[in-house]
């Protein structure tokens, strides 16, 4: 086996610092291809070791994990998101027939609008790209203000308008998922760093109110998810992130006022 | 370098822990979450090189995981089906986002050298993960599953739905890109002589 030949096959080999015994033979012999696989054998050694920014948001998640468990009692058995298939046939029938029910209902609701719409002034579907832009030229204004103080309020007004505009995409699952995570960007990123530069005074001025609505966000998007749950899945998980990322914020603003 | 065996370095409870999450206890997965967490997070932040992009698809595989756990045979490999479900959140971001580019983040020294080594390490350092950040991210995402996770070429073909053997050409190609990007370059070469 020549050179190029041994080096492919340490490329390829799952474990290139072990070659097998053919190998082991032409690098034992050949200074050229012993130094390249070390170099190969560094390379990888080295990528474990490259510096990764510790994650913030696993304790927020694990303790809204358990939080939704303490709400049903420590130990008991949780009943699973709706979204998963349900083991028990006679509530499996009544979860499809609650369902054919809210379809129905939806449909007729539909229809009757369709009815009533001036089909005239109908207007061609927005594209999310244009969505994504108008909600991002909105964020940055609300960031182009001269104080931290100034950015914290129109930050929390922004969440606040952002969580009252997304029922309006109830029935679009693409503008919900869109819209929940533009909400989680606005106040478990951006918010929570304009609250760090506040001052002291400042902290105790501003943040308890907006905590207070973060809380109260929290618990309406909780309660929102649990009634989309059976028949939209996917609304249930837009409003989980809201409430998620709501009780983060407001945790974070109620660490940052303790100092 | 990373074992392939990975039956030492799993986490002993997992099976009952899967079952018991199974069954509605979400305590249980919240152990799992507590496990996998870190190294779902290392993965996706050197894939997306970006802190809070990572954050969010970890935490949305493991919702995923979540709604999708009744389909989970208990007793295969919970690993790579959460890597895949992380693996399938990553491509729908990048389509959503239409390979917008994020900037890589500045990286801290590492303490425990002194200052020249570890000005030189830092350099090493930050050469290899501006090399890792030019590999395609198919190439990315398999070297970095053989290298940090340690997983067979079988097992990072069945997490990004690849036969074994394509999973072993990209990884192939991986290695053999980064070694030619951080090769020196001849005028460096000219400088030292």
């Amino acid at each position: 086996m020549n050179c190029t030949v041994i080096q492919r096959r340490l490329l390829a080999a799952e474990r290139p610092d072990q070659p097998p015994a053919e190998i082991k033979g032409h690098l034992a012999q050949c200074p050229a291809c012993r130094a390249w696989q070390r170099r190969l054998v560094q390379m990888e050694q080295l990528i474990p070791q490259l510096p990764v920014p510790s994650s913030t948001a696993k304790e927020p998640f694990l303790q809204w994990m358990k939080d939704e468990s303490g709400k049903r009692g420590q130990n008991a058995l949780i009943q699973p998101p709706a979204f998963i298939s349900h083991p028990f046939k006679k509530e499996r029938a009544l979860r499809k027939l609650s369902l054919a029910f809210t379809l129905a209902a939806s449909l007729l609701v539909f229809a009757l609008a369709w009815w009533s719409w001036p089909h005239h002034s109908v207007l061609p579907p927005v594209p999310l790209q244009s969505d994504q832009a108008k909600l991002e030229r909105r964020l940055s204004k609300s960031l182009h203000v001269s104080t931290p103080k100034e950015r914290v309020l129109r930050l929390a007004q922004l969440a606040d308008e952002v969580r009252g505009e997304i029922r309006k995409w109830m029935d679009n699952s693409e503008r919900l998922h869109q819209w929940s995570q533009f909400y989680w960007q606005v106040v478990s990123r951006h918010l929570i760093e304009q609250a760090r530069q506040l001052t002291p005074e400042e902290r105790q001025a501003v943040l308890p109110d907006i905590a207070l609505r973060l809380a109260a966000a929290e618990s309406e998007a909780t309660r929102l998810a649990t009634q989309c749950k059976s028949a939209a899945p996917h609304a249930a998980a837009a409003f989980e992130r809201i409430a998620l990322a709501s009780q983060k914020g407001e945790r974070d603003l109620r660490a940052l006022l303790k100092g | 370098m990373a074992s392939c065996d990975n039956s030492q370095d799993g986490l002993a409870d997992e099976h009952r822990l899967i079952v018991a999450a199974q069954q509605g206890d979400r305590l249980a997965f919240a152990q799992l979450v507590e496990y996998y967490w870190e190294r779902l997070y290392r993965w996706l932040y050197r894939l997306t090189g970006d802190q809070h992009m990572a954050e969010d698809l970890v935490q949305e595989s493991f919702l995923k995981a979540l709604a999708g756990l009744r389909k989970f045979q208990a007793g295969t490999n919970f690993r790579a089906w959460l890597f895949r479900i992380a693996h399938n959140n990553y491509v729908n971001q990048c389509r959503a986002a239409a390979h917008r580019r994020q900037p890589l983040p500045e990286d801290l020294p590492d303490s425990q050298f002194g200052p020249l080594d570890q000005a030189v390490r830092a350099e090493m350092l930050q050469n290899l993960r501006r090399a890792i950040h030019r590999l395609p991210a198919e190439f990315r995402a398999a070297l970095l599953l053989r290298v940090e996770e340690g997983l067979s070429f079988r097992q990072i073909a069945e997490i990004l739905d690849l036969t074994e053997e394509t999973a072993r050409w990209r990884v192939f190609k991986a290695r053999q890109k980064l070694l030619s990007l951080l090769a020196p370059r001849p005028e460096q070469e000219r400088e030292k002589s």
